[in-house]
């Protein structure tokens, strides 16, 4: 079953893992950023411009980067240099290293077309059986990262902030693990592309196991260790916590550690219990047989989407013309024509599918771009949730963390495996 | 007083340590979560709710409200603004200010240097060969202002923006105090 173009595709798996999360974690921040803003009645970021255009705020994100990599590394006198340098390099390895078990789409097989010879690629840049239990092993290790950062730091709140955190990430990881375990139960394998596909089978997981999904989405919160678990960085307490004395990139790649975390954690969540790649109503074969009609009708509603974008965005210029007598004021103006002529290329495209078919090898590439660009679309709605929840609760006490985590979590997804375990026995589904 | 006491007796309340009620002492419910409450995600619930509700508004009004966009757009400034200071001139130009040290005697930030010289009119006794004021220093109080017996220093400017690329250029002279002109109105004036 080799095929001698398998080291090339392996090769840009794993370049379009990186890409996303490369790709994702600016976007996130800046999610993070302008979603908090509208929660808290601000405008939040949207000066930074080139020629004009601000795109919502999406360039300061530029402006950050160029920011962090400029900025002063410093490493303060006291610091165990090992342990100092090698912690934010575990944090961002195992962000990256987990996230190779995420299906993004199902596996591409021409043979599903009849076309012969041609390689099988499979939708994950880490294609092995233990699937899950890989991402329980790996991310287990962002601890040594933490504590690390926290004891070679040499600074008393870096110290708190690293017990704390691994005291969180060490309890979550109990009932995070349990929770799972009545899901593998009712899919009956371990291996994330299968889960998947036993979803577009059945149903979505939410649905079998509504508790264990709410029992891994709380844990998969303290995991990332974000509002209402961030205790371990609680900045009113303890300045930073663990990367309190990190400058600079080395405080980047936390940064970049954490979001990296939010991105697997969210992937996880959606793979196991809302379906993962699978668009809904709509199986692989599905996709595959009427590539070309899908196609074309996606062109058409993206043409018709443009129109709407762009009597938006004109509405928009007329209404704030003339207020600031700005560059950046004719921005609408731009992004209009950007979209219109979008809008044009599609339509364009329509009309050429129209009289021309598609070769038959598309049928099963539509497929994957479809199943990805789902994958992508609910990824960014967890991701959504992630952001809400963090701008809307307030932070956990140290104290209720654990009770939470210990007394409620614990025990609830033990039940919920005592549950699923009867209702398969019983009903013997 | 003995009203208080007696709420406290026939309260329902059971007292925390209930032999230890004292005259005088207050009650005090004990806030403690409700069935619902304690189990978090009705609250949750409800908290989400409301952000998300104050998105949605965010993203089709786009006003957020209270944002002043300031370096195009100003607040305006109320009366009586203490900004940077300026000193007032007679007739003829020259400062009101006769270097009396009593605004640097005032000052609690010690941050106005004055160097005082003999004046050649008669009936002007000294006047301020240099006067100096060093605005890193200064805390904007107003004391200058109040001590000054011939109203030689106001700092009716309205200038709040104060930006320099180093420190000493914070340090402003005698003739640059004099050229800072009074705010005309006191509204948002972008400097």
């Amino acid at each position: 079953m080799h095929h001698w173009l398998d080291p090339v595709i392996v090769v840009a798996r794993s370049a379009l893992l990186v890409g996303i999360i490369l790709g994702l974690v600016p976007f996130l921040v800046w999610l993070e950023r302008k979603g908090s803003a509208y929660i808290q009645d601000r405008p939040g970021p949207e000066r930074a411009s080139i020629f004009g255009l601000r795109l919502a705020g999406l360039l300061h994100l530029v402006a950050d980067a160029v920011k962090m990599l400029n900025k002063e590394d410093i490493i303060p006198s006291g610091v165990n240099r090992f342990y100092y340098l090698a912690a934010p390099i575990i944090v961002v390895a195992v962000a990256f290293t987990t996230v190779a078990i995420l299906p993004l789409f199902d596996t591409i097989d021409f043979n599903r077309v009849g076309v012969k010879g041609w390689p099988v690629i499979a939708g994950q840049s880490l294609d092995i059986d233990p699937g899950i239990l890989w991402f329980f092993a790996i991310a287990s290790l962002t601890v040594y990262g933490i504590i690390f950062a926290g004891w070679a730091s040499n600074s008393k709140y870096s110290l708190l902030g690293a017990m704390r955190a691994s005291a969180a990430v060490l309890s979550y990881e109990i009932p995070l693990g349990l929770s799972v375990i009545g899901a593998l139960m009712v899919y009956g394998t371990v291996s994330l592309p299968e889960i998947v596909r036993w979803q577009g089978e059945h149903v979505w997981g939410i649905l079998v196991q509504p508790l264990g999904a709410l029992i891994f989405v709380v844990c998969a919160f303290a995991e990332t260790n974000r509002v209402p678990f961030d205790l371990a960085e609680s900045e009113s307490e303890l300045v930073a916590g663990y990367h309190t004395e990190y400058s600079a990139m080395k405080f980047g790649m936390f940064f970049l550690a954490e979001y990296g975390a939010m991105i697997v954690s969210s992937g996880l969540v959606i793979t196991l219990f809302f379906g993962g790649w699978q668009v809904p109503f709509l199986s692989t074969q599905a996709l595959v047989t009427h590539a070309q009609v899908i196609t074309q009708w996606s062109l058409g509603v993206a043409f018709a989407g443009s129109l709407v974008a762009v009597s938006v965005l004109l509405v928009n210029f007329t209404q704030r013309f003339g207020i600031w007598r700005d560059l950046r004021d004719y921005e609408p103006l731009v992004l209009a024509a950007l979209v219109l002529g979008g809008g044009l290329t599609a339509l364009g495209g329509l009309f050429v599918l129209m009289a021309v078919p598609l070769p038959v090898w598309y049928g099963p590439i539509f497929a994957a771009v479809a199943q990805f660009g789902m994958f992508m679309l609910k990824l960014l709605l967890v991701c959504w949730v992630f952001v809400w929840v963090r701008w809307t609760l307030p932070r956990f006490r140290y104290d209720q963390v654990m009770n939470l985590g210990w007394r409620s979590l614990l025990p609830l997804a033990l039940v919920n495996i005592l549950l699923t375990g009867i209702v398969i026995t019983v009903f013997n589904v | 007083m003995s009203n208080e006491i007696h709420k406290a007796e026939s309260s329902q309340l059971r007292p925390f340590f209930p032999d230890s009620v004292t005259p005088g002492q207050k009650t005090v419910e004990r806030d403690v979560n409700t069935m619902g409450e304690s189990v978090y995600l009705v609250e949750i619930a409800k908290g989400l709710g409301y952000t998300m509700g104050k998105v949605v508004q965010n993203l089709i009004g786009i006003k957020p409200g209270m944002t002043v966009r300031y370096p195009e757009v100003a607040r305006e400034i109320p009366q009586g603004y203490r900004g940077k200071h300026r000193l007032t001139t007679r007739e003829d130009g020259s400062s009101k200010c006769v270097a009396c040290m009593m605004c640097a005697t005032a000052c609690p930030a010690e941050c106005i240097h004055i160097i005082p010289a003999e004046s050649e009119d008669p009936d002007i006794e000294r006047y301020p060969q240099r006067f100096d004021i060093d605005l890193l220093e200064c805390v904007f109080c107003g004391l200058c202002v109040e001590a000054c017996p011939v109203d030689a220093i106001r700092m009716d400017s309205g200038v709040y923006s104060l930006t320099a690329f180093d420190r000493e250029s914070f340090v402003v002279t005698k003739e640059e105090l004099l050229q800072v002109k009074p705010n005309p109105a006191p509204t948002g004036q972008v400097v």
